[in-house]
């Protein structure tokens, strides 16, 4: 996960082959809209 | 969904030391008014005394969100949760401080020339104390609406800034031997109007918690 988050521009996170949240990687693994996101790169779940 | 229990764990225990912390800040706070409404000497040494364990408490809220950051690698809320943490840490410091210089007024100001400025003095001291506790009440939940709440007050704080500030000025213009004491009088106005200053950075970042936008809550 953080190699993901210091390597790239962009990230998106699928679930079950659904985008669920794409943008910027700053705001992926700094402020998520969707829960979903969140609970994941935080380790809550996946 | 529940996972990283010793992660969650870190963090509420970062949480209720913060909240033990700002406990020890409002009674250091109150303690000091306390001290200077009764010209006690004892009291304002034991507030003095006491601003190395409030300075102690932010090293070690520091340590615990250092660790918590290395060995657990935080992101989003939890990673905005631990830098508020480090910073309402250094708030509340600075509030400690205040409240020190409170207590020290008791050597520094007659009891003559404070009977004069007392009342306004303990009118900022009090808007402070209860912001202080509300801006702590607001942190448990991250709760932003209360917060902007409580950093709306600090606009009341400002204007008995300014009112004093004219009282002292005046008083030294009439009484020019006044001057060392009007002095410490004018340090301690401005540090109390700072106080309302560190409750109002204390809500913004409880509102960068909530929301991860940085709101100017009194521009």
């Amino acid at each position: 996960m953080q190699q993901a988050g210091r390597v790239s521009d962009q990230t998106a996170f699928f679930l079950n082959g659904v985008v669920v949240e794409a943008g910027s990687t700053k705001e992926i693994f700094f402020n998520p809209r969707e829960e979903r996101t969140e609970a994941h790169i935080s380790g809550r779940f996946g | 969904m529940e996972k990283r229990i010793h992660y969650q764990q870190q963090i509420r225990g970062i949480h209720q030391e913060i909240l033990r912390m700002g406990v020890l800040v409002e009674e250091s706070l109150r303690k000091a008014l306390t001290a200077v409404k009764t010209q006690n000497r004892e009291l304002a040494s034991g507030v003095i005394e006491s601003d190395a364990r409030i300075d102690k408490m932010q090293l070690e809220i520091e340590e615990r969100c250092t660790v918590a950051i290395a060995t657990e690698q935080p992101v989003a809320t939890d990673l905005r949760e631990i830098m508020v943490a480090i910073k309402i840490a250094s708030d509340l410091e600075r509030i400690g401080d205040h409240a020190r210089h409170l207590a020290r007024a008791v050597d520094r100001v007659s009891p003559e020339l404070m009977n004069e400025s007392f009342p306004i003095i303990e009118s900022m001291a009090e808007l402070g104390i209860s912001m202080v506790h509300d801006s702590l009440d607001a942190y448990v939940d991250l709760d932003a609406e209360r917060a902007r709440s409580v950093a709306s007050r600090d606009e009341q704080i400002d204007a008995l800034h300014h009112d004093l500030y004219a009282r002292i000025i005046g008083t030294m213009k009439e009484s020019p031997e006044l001057v060392d004491q009007g002095t410490s009088l004018v340090f301690l106005n401005r540090f109390l109007e700072r106080l309302g200053d560190h409750v109002t950075n204390i809500c913004e970042w409880i509102v960068y918690a909530r929301t991860g936008k940085h709101p100017e809550l009194n521009p």
